[in-house]
């Protein structure tokens, strides 16, 4: 067994990085300081750029996590001490005590009920209270209690004692103590988080005195359906619905006033979202969002930002606020702005929120000085932009916005990239040299044997909070459900995806014999796996749960029409309910497989997914189509953080040729690719001399790149002085600037951002700025202008913004429709601009133009793609699982996706997603065995005709003709369970295990039933 | 153009600062001056400035507006001293002859006759002495402000 991972915050970043430890096999001790799982993200409403709720796609990674054979979890712990080295760690946790035997509670809070303190509810930020015995929020993992000592009148005073009268299980035990535990651990991730500013960060704001100011996170727990308003959009001074709204962007950031002079990176985007939200919760609302920049510049977030500008009621006005006030007769908030004359215009807000920022928890920063962990001027990690996960402390791995603030995607791939690391460190400390013990699974003769039994339905609805309870009847619908054939059991439940959801299940499952269970809930898309384990925990094949979706199908979709909701919802858990009578169990088949790995691609991205695979033992191949390595960063002179790249790309290099395990197959073209996970074959070629090879492997990472938008905008294509960052990056790698050279204008966004092309190429406003700076500060007298629509100098590369400022470099905003207009003389360049803020017209010569041209996605995307059977989004790069929670996975099994063939991305992000893509490859690697889909389709061969229609219909080369046997055949591992070829089956041969013809045909007979009279009457109509 | 011009600015005490300003517009939005006189913006200045334009910032009334109140330094998100820019203007564009060099003794002194105006203003409403309005009223149409 491998040595034990530490992994430091129970909020999205740990959680990734402690799953994907634990799918490697290693053992896992994850440390939260808090009450609960979760951390910020538990505390959001939805997210952008899908909406998603958060709980929601949440709360299965959280009990995928929790429940993991290899994660041992520590609540309300922290981490006092750390000696040791790389490899060989003793880290010391302090368990404070909580005063609640959390193997005796079971969360039922009634303890919660008779407490007569109240305190403000930390986890709702204040706006409401809690009690001194409280759960940490209702979906709390762990689900248990936890007395808070400061505010408890038994352990203060020594009187009161209510909870432990009432509780039954004898769970509450005034007399704990602290306890200190010594951890032997390989390696650490610290994914500790952050803080929020606080509101009165501008004192100017007026966040002290106003009632109807508040930040951000407040407004999360206004919208969010499990807050302390239900989810309604109230005042704070009087409880009346707000109807005219501000969003104040850069509250806090991006201002030396506070020490915090960088950007967040995600209050834009967040603030958007929190507008498109609120415009759903009121219709009517007027909602005015004040900006600098609008850095919308991830993957999906510039459509976003359009739909919300293309939202009647939703106002975006460029112009940072400095100063509010109240009007003191009806409480509403002035604020004061410029508009376009520049003149000043007072409006009145019924609420205003102030986009807060993020900065590093204060006890956080000091840790990590205490364990000598380098912190940076910001009292972030320290890390190197090309190493962004390492720390100053070998050994010690650093994820999520400790390191700077980020969004939940680029944490979650920073959490698995760091997980990759700490596994390397775990491995080679392998207590054992043995058996890898990656897996158990539940042997089939273990689940229960229901054949035989009479067929006991059970029915469990869920309220999913609001999103489903607040349009559906779920209390008739389920009373109803008793009554149908075959239900012996019908409940309710609140969050039936939260941990205590589950386990009501399984109870449910043993106390009445329950032998086929239907779900009424949210998408099987996210949460079939989920329910699938919780009956199998219970002992009952997970293939005997079938689930209907009365959320994204049913509440989410007719919320207007409340009624006809709840009977649409009864009639799908009829139909459900008619489905699961003719389930039966199926069973998932062990496949063998290679454990070596393709790499697609020789680029940074390429090379250090395969030199992370490598170093954790598995053979390697590297294919790239170029005669060098190195890709796009072959051209690069700077980091995003403006220091040269110097040797980073040449020691990759030589550090992936001199790999063992890595064998490296440049100036290859891919001919085939067939197989799936686990067992992949490539046929490759030389371009130079047609030599043909075959490859064997069980993963594939896709590095395949990107490119530079070849166009013909601005006289690019014309003249010589017109040339792009990269090419400019090359003329300073030899510092080539001419004498001639007087000035340089650079226009961003070329190609980026218009109509064809809706993304932001994201490197490019740092690039830009990056490049002027290195200039400037060679050759101060060269006049520098830098044309921009938005400045996206996100995160910490804002200061990089204010250092070109400093060194003079002028900054000129121009809008798409009025573009700067290029011409080209015998005397020389000219550009001509209308400068907003002089409001000027201006026509000057300049001696150099350099064009932020887009980053295209490869022109071989598309092939691979099908090779791979792998989707690619509507830009054309490719498509992960989800945007959110899975940036590194396809939906595919076995193929991963880094680099810029994901989307556009810094140096350093790439390098950290490769990192990111190599551990969810290992996790598929270390596995003793790979397991198959268990609703497959199957093939009576006696009425097989083996015409071959089904054959033509699948899209995953799973079912295929076999010509001497006559009948059609099936390839299990590669069947999705798509049913094509069972919809096309003119004899009936071909069967879908899970949704077979009787079942379906039972299906819709019952949600049909009651209209049967109806349609012989009416001739065809369905209406009631 | 002179693209030499901020840097001038900003080796003279006081305009150091200059360049880090964004055009956030918060100088504008809070200055008292702004609000009654749409001309004037401090915003401007300070782009024109860094764009070079220098006799038509040096060469302005709008230098001799700005009242030293610091509302704009107060609310200044990169600390740019929009104030102490202005005075550093001033000198400038006295130096280059626009304006005799006896307009800023002469602006100062107007400056504390105007604050001492207040003070007495103020003193005699709240001593009820006399009415605000009627004060300032009287002191527009020329007339005795003690009378």
């Amino acid at each position: 067994m491998a040595k034990p991972v530490l992994v430091l915050g129970g909020g999205i970043a740990g959680i990734q990085a402690a799953t994907d430890l634990a799918e490697m096999g290693i053992p896992v001790y994850l440390v939260e300081k808090k009450p609960a799982l979760g951390g910020k993200m538990a505390q959001l409403d939805k997210t952008f750029p899908t909406n998603d709720c958060s709980t929601c796609i949440l709360a299965p990674k959280i009990s995928d996590c929790y429940n993991h054979e290899n994660v041992t979890t520590f609540t309300y712990s922290e981490l006092k001490n750390l000696r040791g080295t790389q490899g060989n760690f003793t880290a010391t946790i302090k368990k404070k005590p909580r005063y609640v035997d959390v193997d005796l509670c079971t969360g039922c809070a009634e303890c919660v009920e008779k407490c007569p303190v109240t305190v403000e509810d930390n986890f709702n930020q204040g706006i409401d209270e809690r009690s001194a015995i409280f759960k940490f929020q209702d979906q709390a993992v762990p689900n248990v209690v936890t007395i808070d000592a400061d505010n408890c009148l038994k352990l203060t005073k020594g009187v009161c004692g209510l909870c432990e009268k009432t509780c039954d299980k004898g769970a509450i035990n005034y007399d704990q103590k602290p306890e200190t535990i010594d951890l032997d651990v390989a390696s650490v991730v610290f994914a500790a988080g952050y803080d929020a500013f606080s509101g009165n960060i501008v004192s100017e704001y007026g966040y002290a005195n106003y009632d109807n100011v508040i930040t951000s996170l407040e407004y999360e727990r206004y919208l969010s359906a499990s807050g302390p308003t239900g989810g309604h959009v109230v005042r704070p001074s009087d409880g009346k619905e707000a109807e005219k709204i501000a969003f104040l962007h850069c509250a806090g950031s991006r201002d030396i006033r506070s020490d915090t002079n960088y950007c967040s990176s995600v209050c834009c985007m967040y603030s958007i979202k929190q507008s498109l939200i609120t415009k759903e919760h009121l219709k009517e609302a007027d909602l005015d969002l004040y900006y600098m920049d609008i850095r919308a510049y991830g993957k999906g977030f510039e459509r976003y930002y359009n739909m919300a500008d293309g939202t009647d009621g939703i106002n975006f006005i460029r112009n940072r606020i400095a100063e509010i006030e109240k009007d003191k007769e009806t409480d509403q908030i002035i604020i004061k702005s410029l508009d376009q004359e520049d003149n000043i215009k007072e409006e009145n807000y019924d609420l205003v929120i102030l986009s807060v920022g993020l900065k590093p928890n204060e006890e956080v920063s000091q840790m990590m000085k205490n364990l000598k962990i380098r912190v940076n001027k910001f009292g972030f990690a320290d890390v190197d932009e090309v190493n962004p996960l390492k720390t100053s402390r070998a050994g010690v791995y650093a994820s999520g916005v400790i390191t700077g603030p980020k969004d939940i995607p680029e944490s979650v791939i920073q959490a698995s990239g760091s997980a990759v690391l700490a596994a390397q460190d775990a491995f080679k400390s392998d207590l054992t040299q043995g058996e890898k013990e990656t897996q158990s699974t539940k042997n089939e003769e273990e689940y229960r044997f229901v054949d035989n039994e009479r067929i006991k339905t059970g029915v469990f609805v869920c309220d999913c909070g609001t999103n489903i309870a607040g349009v559906i009847d779920v209390a008739d619908v389920t009373k109803r459900a008793e009554d149908l054939p075959f239900v012996e059991h019908a409940e309710e439940v609140r969050y039936l995806c939260s941990s205590d959801g589950q386990d009501l299940i399984g109870q449910r499952i043993e106390e009445k014999g329950l032998n086929r269970i239907v779900v009424a809930s949210c998408t099987p898309r996210t949460h079939e796996p989920l329910f699938q384990k919780a009956i199998a925990r219970a002992g009952l094949n997970p293939y005997l749960m079938i689930m209907t979706n009365i959320r994204d199908q049913d509440s989410w979709v007719h919320r207007e029409e409340e009624a006809k909701a709840t009977e649409k919802a009864f009639d799908l858990i009829k139909g459900a309910a008619a489905k699961a009578r003719k389930a039966h169990s199926l069973n998932r088949e062990k496949i063998e497989k290679i454990d070596n790995a393709f790499v697609i691609g020789g680029g940074v991205s390429g090379m250090t997914s395969a030199l992370e695979l490598a170093d954790l033992g598995f053979q390697t191949y590297l294919i790239e189509k170029d005669s060098q390595l190195g890709g796009n960063a072959n051209k690069l002179l700077l980091t995003m953080d403006g220091k040269p790249i110097v040797n980073y790309i040449d020691d990759l290099k030589e550090k992936v040729e001199n790999h063992p395990l890595l064998d490296i197959y440049t100036d290859h073209n891919i001919e085939q690719i067939e197989g799936y996970v686990g067992n992949y074959k490539f046929n490759i070629s030389s371009k130079q001399n047609g030599d043909k090879k075959e490859l064997e492997g069980g993963v594939v990472i896709v590095a395949t790149g990107a490119d530079e938008l070849v166009t013909d905008e601005y006289l690019a294509q014309e003249s010589e002085k017109v040339i792009s960052q990269l090419d400019l990056e090359d003329m300073m790698k030899n510092i080539n600037i001419s004498k001639e050279i007087d000035s340089i204008s650079m226009i961003q966004c070329v190609g980026s951002r218009e109509e064809g092309r809706e993304y932001c190429s994201r490197v490019c406003c740092t690039q830009a700025v990056n490049n002027a700076i290195f200039i400037k500060e060679r050759y101060p007298d060269i006049d520098i202008k830098i044309f921009y629509r938005e400045m996206r100098t996100y995160g910490l590369y804002e200061d990089r913004y204010r250092e070109a400022r400093q060194l003079g470099v002028d900054f000129i905003r121009y809008e798409v429709e009025n573009k700067p207009e290029v011409k080209d003389s015998a005397e020389g360049l000219t550009i001509s601009y209308e400068e907003p803020v002089t409001k000027k017209k201006v026509t000057e010569k300049t001696d150099l133009l350099v064009l932020a041209k887009a980053m295209t996605p490869g022109d071989s995307n598309e092939k691979l793609s099908k090779a791979l059977k792998v989707p690619l989004n509507e830009d054309e790069f490719f498509l992960e699982a989800h945007v959110k929670l899975r940036p590194v996975d396809f939906a595919t099994d076995g193929v991963f996706l880094t680099g810029l063939a994901h989307g556009p991305k810094n140096l350093g992000e790439s390098i950290g997603q490769s990192r990111a893509a190599a551990s969810r490859a290992a996790a598929v690697l270390t596995k003793d065995y790979l397991l198959t889909e268990a609703m497959v389709s199957t093939v009576n061969s006696n009425l097989c005709s083996a015409c071959g229609t089904c054959e033509d219909v699948c899209a995953f080369k799973a079912i295929e003709v076999n010509q001497e046997k006559g009948t059609a055949e099936v390839n299990t591992v590669l069947c999705k369970g798509c049913g094509n070829c069972a919809a096309v089956c003119r004899s009936h041969a071909v069967e879908l295990e899970g949704f077979t013809n009787q079942q379906l045909l039972d299906e819709m007979s019952a949600l049909f039933s009651d209209r049967k009279a109806n349609i012989s009457k009416k001739g065809g109509s369905i209406d009631e | 153009m002179d693209n030499n011009f901020k840097n001038e600015i900003t080796s003279r005490p006081g305009g150091e600062n200059l360049m880090m300003c964004y055009s956030c517009g918060s100088c504008t939005a809070t200055c008292p001056i702004s609000e009654i006189d749409e001309s004037f913006n401090p915003r401007m200045i300070i782009k024109k400035s860094l764009l070079g334009y220098k006799e038509e910032v040096l060469d302005n009334d709008d230098l001799w507006k700005c009242i030293q109140c610091r509302r704009c330094v107060a609310h200044c998100p990169q600390n740019v001293k929009f104030a102490d820019i202005m005075r550093v203007l001033r000198n400038m564009s006295i130096e280059a002859g626009y304006y005799p060099a006896s307009l800023k003794d002469k602006v100062d002194k107007l400056d504390k006759t105007v604050y001492q105006f207040r003070l007495d203003i103020v003193a005699d409403h709240l001593d009820e002495t006399k009415d605000m309005q009627e004060h300032i009223d009287t002191m527009v149409s020329g007339g005795d402000r003690d009378g």
